[in-house]
Formats: C-alpha cells, structure tokens, sequence
C-alpha cells in the first residue's frame, strides 16, 4: 500500500494551523443581520402572552419571531436518517416551555448589541407548571405531563407514551433472564448512575443564512449532517428541498452535539421574511444550557455466573433521562444494550430493557459513544466484581467469554435503530491481543491485586473491554463523486462531513490508493448539498466504514473509466492494461494519466472521466478495545490520580495511523474529563449554574496524565483495506477502567458518576 | 463588549486618576479580566491606568512593596526562599498562563472574583494594603476583607509584604490544574531551635473569602514541632466558624486537618534541610 | 474612538467602540484566525500575543491597550512561510478540527521566545490555558517537542 497504512499529513491542517480556514463564522456578507434568542428562565411554564411592542420600537430591530408567528410544525431535532427514530416533539417556537433554556423567542436585529438590548425588552407573562427534575420519578403517577398535546408521535412505530412521560420504550430477551439468573452458581445485581455532559467543542453552535442571486436560501452551518439539514430545515420552513443549499465549512468540533438541526431554521425564516443574511453563534452558556447534551442513565446489571467462569445470564435495564425533548431518545438507549451485550456473546440469557423518560432539563441528545459509555459504566465494573467472586484474573475472564471470529451474537438481529438489527458474523478482532499488549504496557502482572501501598498512597490498575459499531447496517448510506482532470489530478466530491475527524483527508488517502496517486492529486470537496451527493453526515461510526468504500468503489469505476480511453487511444484491450505511478502501463506501453485525460477531453469521442458511487453495509464490524488504568488513591483524603491511562484499540486498518489514534486520545480524554471533572450542576428551579469553561472543567495539557494509544491491525474484510470504525469507542473507557482501578487499590466501589475524592472518602469512612 | 463604556482617561498620576473617580460611574481599569464575563458593568468610563506606572517592585529593609498593577506572570518569577514562596506558588497555580499575563495583584484585590486566590497568601504572610483617595490609608490584610473599604473613590496603590524569614506552603484544591479553587491553604512558620515561634495558617475559598485559624496559631506557638499533635487537637477543638462548618462537608473538614498537618510536616523539613546544610 | 496598534508589525489607526474587547477588534478588521470558543477567558481560542506576552484577546479592552503591539496567528506563519511550530503540529497530526489550534500556537511560540529548552511539564504548563477538545493534547505536545528539538539543532 502505496497511501493507506500512512500517517500522511491531514489535508487541511497547515491552513488550520495558520488560521486560513474558515469556520460559519469567519464568514461575512454585506448587510448582514445577527440574531438572538430569548430564552425561558422557568422549568416548566405556558406562555400567556407576549408582547414585543418595547422591542420592536428599537432602532435597529429588523424581526422578532415567536409562537404567535410562526407555523407550528413538529418535527425532531435530531439529525437521523428519514423516518427519523425519535418522537417528533419539538416545534421553532412553543407555547410551553419545558426547561430553563427553552427558546421564547428570537430578534433580528442590525447588530448583535442591539438584538441583546431589543430581548431585554420583550416582556412575557407566564403561567408556572410544576416541574419534575428527577428522572427516576417522571412515571409516577400525579407527575406533571411535559407532552401532553395529542399530535405528538413518532414518525415510525415505536412504543411512545407522552402521557406518562414516556419517550421510548425497547425490550428483548434472548433466553430467560430470571431461569438464568436463578440457575446461576453466582448472582449479581448493581445499580449505577451516569450524568449528564457537555460535548464542549470548541466551536460554539451557530449559523449564517442569505439567499443567492436565484433566491435560493443558502445556510452555512456548523453540522455534522447537512443533508439532514436540508430536509429538516424545508420540513419546518415549509419550502420545496430545492430552495436550500446547506453548506458545510470547517466544523470546529461536533462528538455529537452537532448531529442536530435547531438553529438552521430560525436563522433561514428570518432571511426568507427579510431577505437579509442572518448570522446566529451561541454564545458557551447558550451551548452548554440551550443545545444538546449526553443523556444520564440509570443502569441495572443483574447477572448470574458459573464457577467455571461462564457469564450464565446478563440483564441490562436502564432508565435515561432525555430531558425536555426525545432527540435520540430511542437510539442511545437500545445501543446501551446493542453495543455491549453482543461482546459477551456466548451468555444463553440476556435482556436488554430500557425506558427514556422526559424532565424539566436540558435536552439529551447523540454524544461520542451514544449509550453504550453509559452502559459501559456499569457493565465494565460487573465485569471485574464476577470475576473476582471467582478469583479469576479478569483478563482470562474477558477471553473466556468475549465474542470471537466466526462468531454472532442474537442481539445483532433483535436490537437495532428503530427496527430489528441485522445476523452478522464477526470477521475481524484482535481483542485478545489488545488485552494482551496492554496489559504488558500497564504492568499489569506486577500491579494487580497487589495494593502497592506507599504512607497514605495505594495504587490499584483497573481494565475493561469495549466495542462499538461501524455504521447503521442497512440504513446509512454515503456516496462519491470523481472526474479526472487534464494534469492527472481528480477531484474528490463526498457528502461525507469532516468536522475535524480528517475524513477529507481519510477518503482522499483511499481514492488515491485505489488510483495509485498522490494525496496530493486529489482535490477533496465534502458536503455541499449542491455540489456533492448524499452523505447521511458525521455519525455512527460510519465514514471511514462507508463513505470509504463508497469512496472505493468510485475510484474503482473512475480506473476502469481510464482504462477505456487509454484503451482506445493505444488500441490495446483493457486487460492487458494496468495501473502505475500515474500511468496506465502494459507490456510495451505506457500513457501518462494527463495525456490520457487530455485526449478524453479534447482529442477523440470527447467524454469527461467520472464516476459516482453509493455504498451501504450489511454489516455493522466492531471495532474492539481494552483500557487500562492505573491511580494512586491518598487513603488519608480520598483524593486520587491517573498515574497511567492505555488504550489498545482493533480498529482494523488505520486508514491512517496518526489521525486513528488521535481519534482514540481525543475520546479517551474526552471520557477522562466526563469521568472525573465534568458535572452539570443545577440550581432548585432547574437552571445549570456552571455554564461556563471555568465552573464545567475538561482538562488542559496541563491535566493530561500519561496517555498510551496502541493500535492493533486486524483486517476487515467489508470495510475499504480491512478499516473498520475507530471514533466513539474510546469514550467507553475511563469511567470503568478507572472505578476498576480505585477498587484495586482500595477496596470500593463507586456506583455513579464523576468518580470524585468525596465518594471515595465517604466510602473509606464507612468501611 | 461592554456597551455601556463611553469613553477613556489616561491620568498619568495617582492624583489626576483619584479625582476622575471623584465623577463617579468611572472605574480604574489595570488587567480587565474581572470585567468580562458576560455581566454589565456599572460605569461609563474606565481610567487607564498605564501611565501611573504602577508595575514596580520595591524592596526596603523592613520588606517588599508590591504596585497594584503587577501582573501574576511578573510576581510569580520571584526567586524567593522565605516565606514570599506562599505567594509566589499561590499566584503561580492561579487561573491559567494567559490570565496571568493580564491579572494584575491590585486588580485582584479590589474585585476579589472568584478565581482570585490572593487573600490566602497574603493573610499567610501578614500583608498590608495602601489605599489612596477618600479612605486612604494602610490596611491590615484581615481588616481590608473584613471592612471592604474601596468606596469606588479610592484606589489600591501598592501591597506591603513585611519580612518573612521563616518558610511556609500552598496547596490548592480545584478539579483540573486551571480551575477555580475549591480551597486553598497557607502555612507560614518560623522555627527556631526546632521551637515555632511564629505560625500564620490560612484557608482560603471555602469561606466567602479566606480566613486565618487563630485558634490553630496559638496551640502551635511555642511548642517544639515534636510536641505537636495536631490530629487530636483538630479532634477536640472545632476550628471551623459556625456559620459555615454546617455547610462544610466531613470531607472537606478532612481535607483541611490532613493538609495542614502536612504543611507543617513539609516546612520542618525544609527546616531541617536548611539546619543540615 | 481611535486607538493605534501595531498589528503584526502595522501600524493601524482602528475607530473602535470604547467598550470593544481585542477579539471584536480583530475579528472586524478581518484577523479571523482569531477564534472565539467562550468569550470568559477560560479556553484559548483567542489568545494573540500582547507586546510579548500571550494573552486571551477577549480579556482585553482594545482601548485599554492603545499604542501597544498584538501578534495574532495571521503574524507567525502563513501557508508559503508556516512557523516550524505549525509545521509540527501538522506532521504530528496534533491539528483535528483545528479551533483551537491557532491559540495553541500562540501558547508555544511565547514559550519557545523565553524558554529555547523547556521541559516536558513546562510545556504542559504553558498550555495551562489552552482547551481542545478533540486530540487529548498527545500529538499536540508531541508536536511541540518536535519544534523544540528543530529548534535547538538550529
């Protein structure tokens, strides 16, 4: 491999590093309005009225939109595949406001001082409704109904009860979980709690809309999914799809949190009422209250185990919160059961039962690792209590009962996205190996179990093994467009979205092998709803797993294209043709890819060589991990640290090794901070009271313990060169392998999220 | 922005800054980061107060004078072995490198926001505030929290650390290395033939502002660091205010015991390392 | 009202609100490689280098500032001429989305101007003020030990 395999440099980055590339909002156009919303400082409340007369007297005041004026169309925000799997319950601007950061209203106005000044003047009357902020007690009986409008539903047939704070419902069962349980030598049942967390990129969320010169509305916007967008935003706008051009610029940063589509519409009303550019940026307040967060889950594990070390039965119940809207509220659920039972595949009695429930708080939505980090959390730590009931070093305990090559799992069918998942046999895994190497890089052998006690410092290592998807099966589909131009270079258009991922330059790298050329012959435009084809966006694990074949497969057809003008120009038949080093070559022969080119363009038969290409999976191949920590917990205080932190990682081939692992440490830090600093703090009347950088804390270079990424190549074979996904699964890690960890190094165990120094001295009190 | 700021004085002296004050609605501006947090500000005019040229240090035989407008990134670079280190480490862990190129130790003091850890190492080390205007005069670092005396017609002029010979610590308590405190701790003690003589112990943060453990102080002085047992001291005798120790959790009040504990451990043995050398 | 800098060794006559933090200022005078993450100082998108000192540029009054000197990522490198501290953060794969990066940069170049040999917590403690939310910071100070050893063999 002349390109794939190689850490070649990301496209885009010399011009990032120098401050060249532009962000939605490094973009300006003449006449341009700012937008700023009001937002509700209640839970939980009706508007009575509203009244903008004060505001619109403002000089400068160009448009204010609220309930009263525009459609009420219910749609979801979440950014999915069409019909989408979450509950269409949200509208541009309500009547009831269903948590503190709910939106009342918004103003156009000449400047952004003046559209701050025009909402302080917007005088609303409202009518208090009692608020539940508790998820654990949304179902009870009496409690305040956030949806109680009747016109609420899912686009799809999903079990959905507004009435009873219901958001969505998944049940299956493989086996009989009670007969397993009650047959089992050992029997196991935890509670555990995740919390919510910010996926803190550093770009805030925002947009710029302005209509072209055919009246077109066109919308530059920080996505993860701008076809998504097009359709959501002509859904609610209520215009044809071939009105709006979605443009995606540099994306500083998605995990997630921009795989929903909320601003884009407000922004381009306003343009279509007034015909001028609209520029909306969150400010990092609005981010943290008013956009999208990860949903707290409560997880149940009820287990049983034989004194052979086989996992006899395994239930997972969880209950998750997904705040004032159901963005997700299916999806992240099932996949705390879809991305995690399957790795324990062998086990004869399974359930997955999960319930997602709505509150007075802000919004859940997807979040790098989408349901399976919070099932991870207590998975990871059942896992090391049973193999220690049985005195079996968890490392065999894992190999004994993960899932292998050649084997399934009955989950893969039952639980999928919205519908039943697909059979599948897994082709690739190096999770031994993975366990292996880093249990050599951890010191795992002189560490374990030997509470290694230094004054009032013990240290403990901790593990856990992770899986992820790549891709939806069946429903995520990307596709690829090329031409070849007349010095040998090709441009490269995909709808996938690179939001800082590198997959423009991933994709290139797997044209450019195919063709044989340079990184650098390729010219990669992404995700441009005019000019690029379809791409379902930045989600799920899934570019390098499809857009890249897609990717593939076109330069595959892009070659055979080539073959025939080089055929007919030589008059020589295609199979004796071959490709090399920009030529295409045969035995006596060679052409030159410009020649070739510019006789397909201006000599004989003139024609343009291109392809397009569409690809999607019948499979969903796991990538597959094993993480390690090692703390240092002060008895004396509780306080702890990370002395040490390794992630082995299958994710098949690195398309490109330097961007894969950078892909595994940003997750692994990311999870780090959500594991141990990062909280959402609520005030009684359900306002977040940290929303800043400053009170909600992820780590500076000055924070990073000792970090070590290993990838182990397997190769998959329906995944372009054997890559498989590599983006969410590290997130799963640090929460378990870490609460691991603090047990080895002193005994107990912490049921709920941010692992602090206050649960563990607590808990060292009472034993 | 602050859009309610109209317009800018450049004084070149105290003087000339103290009688622009005298206008009201107009506040001394040194680093400007107390002001930028989304919030308004009162006042439609900001003083400059570049040309009072209030970055100096100045030593003198009884101790060191330190101008409001010293940014953190300068004071941290002191080369101090006495107790000047309670400040030096305090500052050098406060907000981030960037923040400490604009903070200034008069900016902090007159704003007090809630990432200033300022008050700790100065009650640690006995400071002095000298204020100019209306009620200008020289402040005991205790008497200047408590009373609050800025009245937006005075201005702080320098900070006055007297000679420290002894030695002392600063521990810090956040969640990420560039967090807002949760508490602070500073120890300052002289040791002289292994006796204490004199002992400052200071926790900061977790109380509106920062507060000396007067109580703490007078067990320690005069006793050997042998004789100290500070474990049962801290069991008997509860050292926190009643106002707030209810809101203080076991764990902190454990926090509290334990690291003072070790302060003292740690400045005998720098003790103990000077003696040996 | 009018304020002089000198940016990126211009010197400029800007007409600013007086209220105008050194971001705005930029930003609107088109140094857009400046980025705004959180506007309260707690991230390091916008820090620019203040006479010699990197500082966070939406922590500064323009007008506090008048007559002074601001460095901005637009004045370390370009895309012909890039800093090598920008070339190795590239060939390190340190660059993900790429917000952040620019007030990294920032943050290294100040480190190397005073301290040609920092060690390995000394950069990790110069990038005290630096948040990025993608790489978790490995290559990034991989990155920077790169150019510090190009730095050195020079």
């Amino acid at each position: 491999m002349k390109t794939v395999g190689k850490s070649v440099k990301k496209i885009d980055s010399l011009s990032l590093s120098t401050g060249r590339m532009k962000f939605y909002d490094d973009y300006s156009f003449p006449d341009e309005a700012y937008i700023k919303m009001l937002f509700s400082p209640h839970a939980h409340a009706k508007i009575l009225s509203i009244d903008t007369s004060q505001a619109e007297k403002i000089d400068g005041v160009i448009d204010i939109l609220h309930f009263k004026n525009v459609p009420r169309i219910l749609h979801t925000t979440a950014g999915q595949g069409f019909p989408e799997p979450s509950p269409y319950d949200a509208v541009m601007f309500d009547n009831i406001m269903r948590f503190v950061g709910d939106r009342v209203a918004a103003v156009l106005a000449e400047t952004p001082a003046i559209a701050i000044e025009a909402i302080s003047r917007i005088k609303v009357e409202y009518e208090i409704l009692e608020a539940v902020f508790d998820y654990e007690k949304s179902m009870d009986k009496g409690t305040t109904v956030l949806h109680s409008e009747k016109d609420k539903k899912y686009p799809i047939p999903i079990p959905y009860y507004p009435e009873k704070n219901i958001a969505a419902e998944v049940n299956i069962d493989i086996g009989n979980l009670e007969q397993g349980i009650v047959e089992s030598d050992y029997r196991f049942e935890e509670t555990f709690y995740t919390h919510y967390g910010a996926h803190a990129m550093l770009e805030p969320h925002g947009v710029v809309t302005y209509l072209d010169e055919n009246n077109r509305l066109v919308i530059i916007t920080a996505t993860q999914v701008p076809f998504h967008v097009r359709r959501i935003c002509a859904m609610v706008l209520q215009i044809p799809i071939k009105k709006i051009r979605v443009i995606k610029p540099r994306i500083g940063g998605g995990f997630g949190g921009k795989q929903e589509v909320f601003l884009e519409y407000v922004a381009g009303l306003f343009t279509l009422r007034t015909g001028r550019p609209a520029k909306i940026v969150y400010t990092r307040a609005e981010v943290f209250q008013s956009s999208r967060t990860r949903h707290p889950m409560r997880v149940t594990i009820r287990s049983g185990l034989n004194k052979n070390g086989q996992i006899h039965a395994l239930g997972i119940e969880a209950l998750m919160n997904t705040g004032a809207y159901g963005s997700h509220a299916l999806t992240v659920l099932s996949n705390g059961g879809s991305k995690v039972l399957p790795l324990t595949n062998k086990v004869p009695h399974q359930r997955f039962a999960g319930t997602t429930v709505y509150t007075n708080l802000p919004v859940g939505g997807a979040y790098r690792g989408y349901g399976a980090t919070q099932s991870y959390f207590a998975v990871g730590q059942v896992m090391d209590m049973m193999a220690r009931k049985i005195d079996l070093d968890v490392l065999d305990f894992y190999k004994q009962n993960t899932i292998k090559v050649g084997e399934s799992s009955p989950i893969f069918e039952k639980l999928g996205e919205g519908k039943e998942g697909v059979k599948m046999i897994v082709d690739s895994c190096g999770l031994e190996e993975c366990i292996d190497l880093g249990a050599k890089e951890i010191g795992w052998n002189s560490k374990r179990n030997k509470r290694i006690i230094n004054g009032t410092r013990a240290r403990g290592v901790g593990m856990v093994c992770l899986m992820q998807g790549s891709g939806i099966p069946r429903i995520d589909m990307g596709a690829a467009y090329m031409k070849m131009n007349e010095d040998g270079s090709f441009n490269l258009d995909i709808g996938a979205t690179d939001i800082g991922t590198g997959s423009d330059t991933i994709l290139g790298q797997i044209a450019a092998e195919t063709l044989g050329v340079d990184i650098e012959d390729i010219i990669v435009l992404s995700s441009d709803t005019d000019q690029t084809p379809f791409d379902v966006g930045a989600y799920a694990s899934s570019t390098t797993f499809i857009s890249g074949e897609a990717v593939r497969k076109c330069a595959l057809k892009i070659k055979e294209e080539i073959f025939k003008v080089a055929s007919e120009m030589a008059n020589i038949p295609i199979e004796k043709l071959e490709l090399k080093n920009k030529q295409v070559i045969w035995t006596g022969g060679k052409l030159d890819f410009k020649d070739i080119c510019i006789y397909a363009l201006y000599t004989n038969n003139q024609l343009q060589i291109q392809a397009t290409a569409s690809n999607i999976a019948d499979v969903s191949p796991p990538p597959f991990s094993a993480h390690f920590a090692e703390v240092e917990v002060d008895t004396a205080t509780g306080e702890f640290s990370i002395v040490k932190y390794v992630a082995a990682v299958d994710c098949g081939t690195a398309i490109n090794p330097k961007l894969a692992e950078g892909q595994v440490e940003g997750a692994v830090v990311n999870g780090l901070c959500w594991a141990l600093t990062e909280e959402y703090k609520f005030n009684e009347n359900g306002k977040m009271v940290n929303a800043d950088f400053g009170r909600y804390k992820i780590f500076t270079a000055a924070d990073l313990p000792d970090l070590k990424t290993i990838l182990v190549p397997t190769y998959e074979p329906s995944g372009p060169y054997g890559a498989k996904s590599v983006s969410e699964i590290a997130i799963n890690g640090p929460g378990p392998a870490i609460a691991n960890a603090i047990y080895d190094a002193v005994g107990i165990r912490i049921h709920s999220l941010p692992l602090t120094a206050e649960k563990i001295y607590e808990k060292l009190k009472q034993k | 922005m602050l859009t309610n700021i109209k317009k800018w004085y450049r004084p070149h002296t105290i003087d000339e800054a103290l009688s622009l004050m005298k206008k009201g609605e107009v506040i001394p501006y040194l680093g400007g980061t107390g002001f930028l947090h989304g919030k308004t500000v009162k006042a439609s005019a900001f003083i400059d107060m570049r040309g009072l040229k209030l970055n100096f240090v100045e030593q003198t035989d009884s101790g060191v004078y330190i101008g409001a407008g010293r940014k953190f990134s300068d004071i941290g670079k002191c080369q101090c072995t006495d107790g000047r280190v309670i400040l030096r480490d305090a500052i050098k862990q406060a907000a981030s490198t960037p923040l400490r190129n604009l903070i200034t130790i008069g900016g902090s003091l007159a704003m007090m926001p809630a990432w200033s850890n300022i008050v700790t190492p100065l009650l640690a080390l006995d400071a002095k505030v000298e204020i100019l205007g209306t009620v200008a005069g020289t402040y005991e670092i205790e008497d200047y929290i408590r009373q609050k005396p800025l009245d937006g017609t005075s201005l702080i002029h320098r900070v006055f650390i007297p000679l420290v010979p002894g030695n002392g610590v600063y521990y810090r308590f956040g969640k990420t290395r560039f967090d807002y405190s949760d508490l602070d701790i500073g120890v300052y003690l002289e040791i002289k033939d292994d006796l204490i003589g004199k002992a400052r112990i200071v926790i900061g943060n977790i109380f509106p502002k920062a507060k000396r453990l007067h109580n703490v102080e007078d067990y320690l002085v005069g006793k050997t660091t042998g004789e100290i047992q500070l474990v049962e001291y801290f069991q008997k005798h509860n050292i926190f205010p009643t106002k707030t120790s209810s809101k203080l959790s076991e764990y902190w009040k454990n926090i509290i015991h334990v690291h003072i504990n070790r302060a003292i451990k740690e400045i005998e043995e720098k003790f103990q390392q000077e003696k040996n050398q | 009202m009018k304020v002089k800098l000198n940016i990126n060794n211009h010197d400029k006559l800007l007409e600013i609100h007086p209220g105008e933090t050194l971001l705005e200022t930029l930003r609107n005078n088109n140094f857009k490689g400046v980025k705004c993450g959180c506007g309260t100082g707690d991230c390091g998108a916008c820090l620019v280098i203040l006479n010699e000192d990197a500082v966070n540029s939406c922590q500064v009054l323009t007008a506090s500032i008048d007559g002074e000197s601001v460095t901005t990522i637009e004045g370390i490198g370009s895309m012909d001429k890039p800093h090598l501290i920008q070339e190795e953060l590239v060939k390190a794969g340190a660059v993900q989305c790429g917000y952040c990066t620019p007030g990294i940069v920032i943050s290294a170049y100040t480190l190397l101007k005073k301290n040609q040999n920092p060690t390995d917590d000394e950069i990790k403690a110069a990038l005290d003020g630096n948040l990025c939310r993608c790489t978790g910071y490995v290559k990034i100070l991989d990155g920077i030990k790169n150019a510090v050893k190009r730095m050195s063999a020079k």
